[in-house]
């Protein structure tokens, strides 16, 4: 995660808008929205509809920020509510069928040797990242945005548990069920 | 022998246990968050044991491919001011009366 840039900062802005000040929603969501952004975007590898979670997230924030704790920090409660409407966003959209195009049957068997190292790095970077965001993209809702706080966000075990709601012990098995998962998919099904 | 099969089955599940366990910290070891003796043991054990190296360079693979995704740098399409402005358009309404007479 994005290292803190001032707690009392966020603090006296979650204040004034549980006082119902609108003029604290600017000061931060200038200090949150990339990071909510990227958080959104990862989770839904759409730019639109990244950019609707976060409007979402800020607009819920203040709605909800007179039951904010606050002793907590600003940053994960508003990475909470961000993963929560990217997984709400999800849903719908799978349920409109506009979910990603799954790999082709062909191109499963070199896809993990296609991770490795290659002369043109950024052409196998772009392609290694489709393939990988393709095996994301099969994963179930909380172990996908348990990786995606981990490996998009940099986020520690700690601060996963504490946005997503779960124990550190369902955080780790979730990781590694995911990772596991992303594995045989990448593989073409062979454990 | 009934005894026999019983101590047989036990030592499965133990050894299925420990194996279970193994891939686990195989698993956080390649996420990056495996820390003190659980990382010393499972790097001693990577090096004796091949099928675990071999999934865990395949799970390293996976995760720096993530790493390196050019979407964690993403820049959002529109300027803050534009955002800033739909979501004081979206609490407006929020706190706007609902069925204003007409």
């Amino acid at each position: 995660m994005e290292p803190s840039r001032g707690g009392a900062g966020d603090r006296e802005l979650m204040a004034r808008l549980a006082a119902g000040d609108r003029e604290a929603l600017a000061p931060l969501m200038e200090r949150h929205y990339r990071r909510l952004y990227r958080i959104a975007l990862s989770y839904l590898r759409q730019p639109d509809d990244a950019l609707d979670v976060v409007q979402e997230a800020f607009v819920k924030a203040f709605q909800s920020a007179s039951r904010w704790d606050g002793s907590a920090e600003a940053g994960p409660w508003l990475a909470r509510i961000t993963v929560n409407l990217a997984i709400d966003r999800w849903r719908r959209n799978r349920r409109r069928a506009q979910t990603f195009t799954p790999l082709a049957e062909n191109d499963h068997a070199a896809s993990l040797a296609d991770l490795g190292p290659s002369p043109d790095h950024r052409v196998q970077g772009r392609e290694a990242g489709e393939r990988v965001a393709a095996a994301l993209a099969g994963l179930p809702e909380r172990q996908r945005a348990v990786v995606v706080l981990r490996h998009y966000q940099d986020m520690s075990l700690e601060e996963i548990a504490g946005a997503l709601e779960m124990s550190l012990g369902t955080v780790k098995s979730s990781l590694h069920r995911a990772l596991g998962r992303m594995r045989v998919a990448l593989a073409g099904g062979r454990p | 022998m009934i005894l026999a099969h019983l101590l047989v089955g036990a030592k499965h599940l133990l050894v299925g246990a420990q194996h279970l366990r193994r891939r686990r910290r195989v698993s956080l070891l390649a996420a990056g968050v495996l820390e003190g003796r659980e990382r010393e043991e499972t790097l001693a054990h990577l090096e004796a044991c091949p099928r675990c190296r071999a999934a865990h360079d395949e799970l390293r693979a996976i995760v720096a491919a993530m790493e390196h995704d050019p979407l964690r740098e993403a820049e959002p399409p529109v300027p803050l001011a534009f955002l800033v402005a739909r979501v004081e358009r979206e609490v407006e309404r929020s706190l706007a009366p609902a069925g204003r007479p007409r």
